[in-house]
């Protein structure tokens, strides 16, 4: 397909059809839900060390929904679809077994962590252990979405294709639960913080490693400063130097080259007080 | 704690970038230095198909595809440059790591700038790209519009006119730094934030908005330029992302007040210290988690 062509989304024509989009929609929901989680979980990992009281308890109901839900839901929904592909075509997507082998990876690491946070204590969180805690959380997000990436590129290419209406028939028994992150309000009845922090209108997103102290922070604002004029200053030197040049290459006489001996030193000696003087003044 | 390559990017663009737009200079010195930036990038994202097909009448436009990639989520992109300057080769590089990241294709549209072309016309041409997506069959769930900078104040411009003119909405929208009061309020982070932002400076700001609107002042409070005084009814979820110390910052907060106020979906993220546009350097571990913050939207807009 050329970049510029456009494909619908598949329309249910039939009842295979309708299970089978039902069931991606339920997948791609999903997908959607964990989305939304991981967003706010790289967030606060990124406040774990400067602000624990908040951070933890909203990344361990993070932990809690991924464990009860992602990994105990939405991965075995995932499985029983790859198991019936290999089932039809087993050739097709080499790297299915690979995403298998990940959910159960990803839910050992989700139990570690999980296990972790709610151990460390404050002052724990605010050291080494946090500074660990937060790397990790951070792989496991990255991980996780590039996880998803192959995922969807199951889905897009051929799911549909290759499976029969007796699969999306089986594949659909037992699929009533929904992922309560696509509605906070039946988020926030289990997990109130991480609901509560979604439906914010602004989140703070911080550098790896951010500590509460800024000793520096003096500091750096004074050195932005000068940089700012020692910046303002070097660009007023590029133009009087190139305009300086400019009027050498004009004189044709030597009382025009006195002249602009005279102009030269004037402009120049301005620009020196402005060096010498303007870092000085507020 | 920001990253060094961050602290060293906002070192340099204060030392250049910001002195530049502070400076008397010409819109075509203005391109000319600015563009050499473009050469940090290379003209195609790797493993990128860049197309042109499908031509928009008065304006270019790529699209954007991972090679074998299978997707039917389609960004439409519009570019920054304060209306006036233009960096093709970043944007791409940064459309396309979202793409990646958000398994999507992108259509960027390089609408006219000016002063050259004046409002309407880049407006006109980004609408146009939108209407041009639904002709070609493409479904409006599955469209995410985003713009960075003064591209972020044109999409929700562009919202404003689909919402208007009775289109359908696309899924959602990605506002990076987003400039949307060309009035020039000179209020809260625009001043508080003055001295911080390594990037940007309003020293030149009345000139650099008028060119916008070819003088027309009166032109700079409509919706479509300064999108924060337009009505956010019906518009789709939006998500805004902006540096902590950008003099942009009370943009995105403003629009997104406005946006929950009209009961719209809308969040701000607040990056602390990071530079205006710093989503599209691709050397920045910051910009990596945001354009990976950035496509968890577009997923979730666009299961």
């Amino acid at each position: 397909m050329k970049p510029g062509a456009t494909k619908r989304r598949p329309t249910p024509r039939s009842s295979t059809n309708d299970a089978a989009d039902r069931f991606m929609r339920l997948l791609r929901d999903d997908h959607a839900g964990l989305s939304r989680v991981l967003r706010e979980i790289d967030a606060q990992q990124s406040l774990l060390r400067s602000s624990p009281e908040t951070a933890r308890p909203v990344l361990g109901e993070a932990m809690r929904y991924l464990l009860v839900y992602q990994h105990s839901v939405h991965h075995p929904r995932e499985d029983r679809l790859f198991a019936r592909i290999r089932g039809r075509e087993p050739g097709l997507y080499r790297n299915m077994s690979s995403l298998v082998r990940e959910h159960r990876t990803g839910q050992r690491q989700a139990e570690a962590l999980a296990g972790e946070l709610s151990r460390a204590t404050p002052a724990q969180l605010r050291g080494r252990t946090g500074e660990r805690l937060a790397k990790q959380l951070q792989a496991y997000v990255r991980h996780t979405r590039a996880h998803m990436r192959r995922e969807e590129a199951v889905f897009y290419t051929g799911s549909e294709r290759v499976l029969r209406a007796s699969d999306w028939a089986v594949l659909m028994e037992g699929t009533e639960q929904r992922d309560p992150a696509g509605d906070l309000a039946r988020l926030s009845a289990r997990y109130p913080r991480l609901a509560a922090r979604l439906s914010r209108p602004e989140r703070q997103v911080s550098g790896p490693g951010e500590t509460r102290a800024r000793a520096c922070d003096g500091a750096l604002q004074f050195l932005e400063r000068m940089t700012e004029t020692y910046g303002m200053l070097a660009q007023e030197t590029i133009e009087v130097t190139r305009s300086n040049l400019a009027e050498l290459r004009s004189v044709r006489t030597p009382l025009a080259l006195l002249r602009t001996a005279s102009s030269i030193r004037a402009r120049s000696s301005r620009l020196a007080v402005r060096v010498l003087t303007q870092p000085f003044r507020r | 704690m920001v990253s060094w390559q961050t602290t060293t990017a906002s070192l340099l663009s204060r030392l250049t970038v910001k002195q530049l737009l502070q400076r008397d200079v010409s819109v075509e010195n203005l391109r000319g230095q600015i563009g050499a930036i473009e050469r940090l990038f290379p003209e195609h994202p790797p493993g990128f198909e860049v197309a042109h097909d499908h031509p928009l009448p008065d304006c270019d436009a790529d699209w954007l595809r991972a090679r074998g990639a299978h997707t039917d989520r389609v960004l439409l992109h519009f570019p920054g440059g304060a209306y006036v300057v233009r960096l093709p080769n970043m944007e791409r590089a940064m459309v396309a790591r979202l793409c990646t990241a958000a398994n999507a294709r992108a259509r960027i549209v390089f609408y006219r700038l000016a002063p050259e072309h004046p409002f309407p016309a880049g407006h006109e041409d980004c609408v146009g790209a939108y209407e041009q997506l639904l002709a070609l069959g493409t479904a409006p769930q599955r469209i995410v519009i985003s713009g960075i900078s003064a591209g972020g104040g044109m999409a929700l411009g562009v919202l404003l006119a689909i919402r208007d003119r009775g289109l359908p909405p696309p899924a959602g929208a990605i506002l990076m730094s987003p400039l949307t009061d060309l009035t020039d309020p000179h209020d809260g982070s625009r001043v508080s934030n003055a001295a911080r932002d390594p990037v940007l400076s309003h020293k030149r700001g009345l000139e650099m908005r008028a060119m916008y609107v070819a003088g027309k002042t009166e032109s700079m409070a409509h919706p479509y330029v300064s999108p924060v005084f337009g009505d956010f009814s019906g518009l789709p979820p939006l998500f805004f992302q902006a540096g902590s110390t950008e003099i942009l910052l009370d943009d995105s907060r403003r629009c997104v007040e406005r946006a929950r106020a009209a009961g719209v979906s809308a969040e701000l993220e607040s990056w602390r210290e990071m530079p205006h546009g710093w989503q599209g350097l691709p050397f920045v571990p910051e910009s990596a988690r945001a354009i990976d913050h950035c496509a968890d939207f577009v997923r979730e807009r666009c299961p």
